[in-house]
């Protein structure tokens, strides 16, 4: 029996989880991620001379069903989810399709990148406006991560892997996903989903009200969540407008330190006005 | 899409051969022949995870760790444990691990009474190889110590199946090409390849998919073979040649 060194085992698990492109309108440039189902790579398409994000799963016993997920990918056209060029079965007997190669990062590198809060949630609206879209098509992504959202390089965010992760990612699935409840898995699961994601572009100390929007996304039960990720879209818009936030209710001090915020350049006017009449009465020589 | 003709042997690519009736079910088959097929199929899959394990997790040197090995093997797939395995709690791999740990406890407790092979055919071991391995492994945890030494077992075996098939095929040559690259500490170009065996490099390519095509089919027929459920055998698969472990 061969031996294998540590390098020669590691150096066949690479060779051997590459999807086998021989033969096809695909070659192969660098790998962009591994999961634990499948890996993307890098490819070039040598029929459209173009550069391209190639999926396949590490596993496809069944290349039936990423066809399918890619499919349905296929129905939703929208500027906000990645759209799909080409699907089928590579030589090796595994599924694949060939999407949008997006300039860009994941979103939680964006994060790391990004300090400014209201870039963040501009950017998380946006998400949730794919979302929404694909919910009102009665798709369900079923595994939203940061892994599966792409920030682009003028701010265009793409969600990708529709439909891939039935169990979900355990950090970011619904209790219902991972069976801790008997409700059926649907659009709230996604919320759920959101409402984590959404936690992780908050900063160390967030401001209460969008704390007590990832509660409310993430409730255990999902009639106690957002029906849908347009009315937690909503209430972004809403906390970023300095309205106020439906699943927070705030103290009377805080009502008064919103409306002075949201009516900053108002208030300072009339306070200098107020200043002015006064001075003016009080003027010596009037 | 092209399809490569090649992929046909076997089957369709990326099907199995309907062996799914597992190894693990066939070890307590009424046919003798099945029964002793799937020991021998199991022992040659795991002895060699197990040997190590037991040469690290118990201090074992090399003499014991290779009776004590054999003595599991054959208690395992002659005994009642292998008929407890419940796919619904654990992995095979998983399971495995326990039973040898409180073998080698019950071993332990039982010092000098061990009888080894307990009048089964004895397993033969070459251990020469692993000792030199031994001393290159880097501080893995003893659960990620046994996963990789599954790994590794599972890809010498898929090696000598190519092995075979090449020969069996009249492909000697992919094969030769495959071993002098994939297998090689330092990995040489395409185009040195090519000057060696005195082939165009789009030859030696080729020759390389198909090796590998082949592997990967061989290794995960293997993988098929010894595990019990289709969600085990993802699993496994994907902890082969996925990002996890």
């Amino acid at each position: 029996m061969t031996p294998l060194s540590d390098r020669v085992l590691e150096r066949l698990r690479e060779t051997a989880a590459q999807p086998d492109v021989s033969g096809t309108r695909y070659r192969l440039e660098d790998l962009l991620g591994r999961g634990g189902m499948g890996a993307v790579y890098a490819a070039v398409d040598d029929e459209l001379q173009r550069r391209v994000a190639l999926k396949v799963l590490t596993v496809s016993d069944d290349p039936e069903e990423l066809l399918a997920e890619a499919r349905l990918a296929a129905q939703l056209e929208h500027p906000g989810i990645i759209p799909l060029y080409d699907a089928g079965r590579l030589p090796d007997g595994r599924a694949y399709y060939t999407m949008k190669l997006v300039d860009g990062v994941h979103l939680d590198e964006y994060t790391r990148r990004t300090s400014s809060l209201s870039d963040r949630l501009r950017v998380f609206q946006k998400l949730c406006d794919a979302v929404a879209f694909a919910h009102s098509r009665g798709v369900v992504h079923r595994d939203l991560k940061p892994a599966n959202v792409m920030v682009g390089r003028f701010g265009e965010v793409l969600v990708m892997d529709w439909g891939t992760g039935v169990a979900g990612t355990p950090k970011y699935r619904a209790p219902e996903q991972a069976g801790e409840t008997a409700h059926p898995v649907g659009p709230a699961a996604d919320v759920h989903a959101l409402g984590v994601i959404l936690r992780t572009l908050l900063p160390e100390n967030p401001p209460r009200p969008l704390l007590a929007v990832v509660e409310r996304a993430t409730a255990v039960d999902p009639a106690a969540r957002y029906p849908d990720a347009g009315l937690l879209n909503l209430e972004i818009q809403r906390f970023l407008d300095f309205g106020t936030v439906e699943a927070y209710r705030e103290s009377g001090l805080e009502r008064a330190a919103r409306f002075y915020r949201s009516n900053q350049p108002l208030l300072i006017l009339f306070l200098v006005y107020v200043v002015v009449r006064f001075a003016l009465f009080l003027w010596p020589g009037r | 899409m092209v399809s490569d003709p090649d992929t046909a042997i076997g089957g369709r690519p990326s099907r199995f051969p309907s062996t799914r009736a597992s190894l693990i079910a066939s070890t307590s088959h009424n046919d003798g022949t099945i029964r002793r097929e799937a020991h021998a199929a199991l022992a040659a899959t795991y002895w060699k995870p197990i040997y190590k394990y037991i040469r690290i997790k118990w201090h074992r040197d090399n003499e014991d760790a290779k009776d004590l090995t054999q003595a599991f093997l054959s208690d395992l797939l002659t005994g009642s444990a292998i008929a407890s395995f419940d796919s619904a709690r654990a992995t095979f791999r998983t399971y495995l691990r326990v039973c040898v740990d409180r073998f080698v406890m019950n071993a332990n407790q039982a010092a000098g009474r061990l009888k080894r092979g307990a009048g089964q055919p004895a397993l033969s071991f070459d251990t020469d190889d692993i000792e030199s391995e031994l001393a290159t492994d880097p501080g893995l945890s003893l659960d990620d110590l046994f996963h990789r030494e599954w790994q590794r077992q599972m890809f010498a075996l898929g090696i000598d199946d190519l092995r075979r098939l090449a020969h069996d095929l009249g492909k000697d040559r992919p094969f030769e090409i495959f071993e002098a690259h994939d297998l090689a500490e330092d990995l040489p170009s395409y185009a040195e390849l090519a000057r060696r065996f005195d082939l165009p490099v789009s030859t030696v390519t080729n020759h390389l998919a198909w090796a590998r095509r082949e592997l990967r089919r061989l290794v995960l027929a293997r993988i098929k073979a010894i595990t019990a459920t289709e969600a085990e055998f993802a699993d496994d698969a994907r902890s082969l040649f996925g990002k996890h472990r």
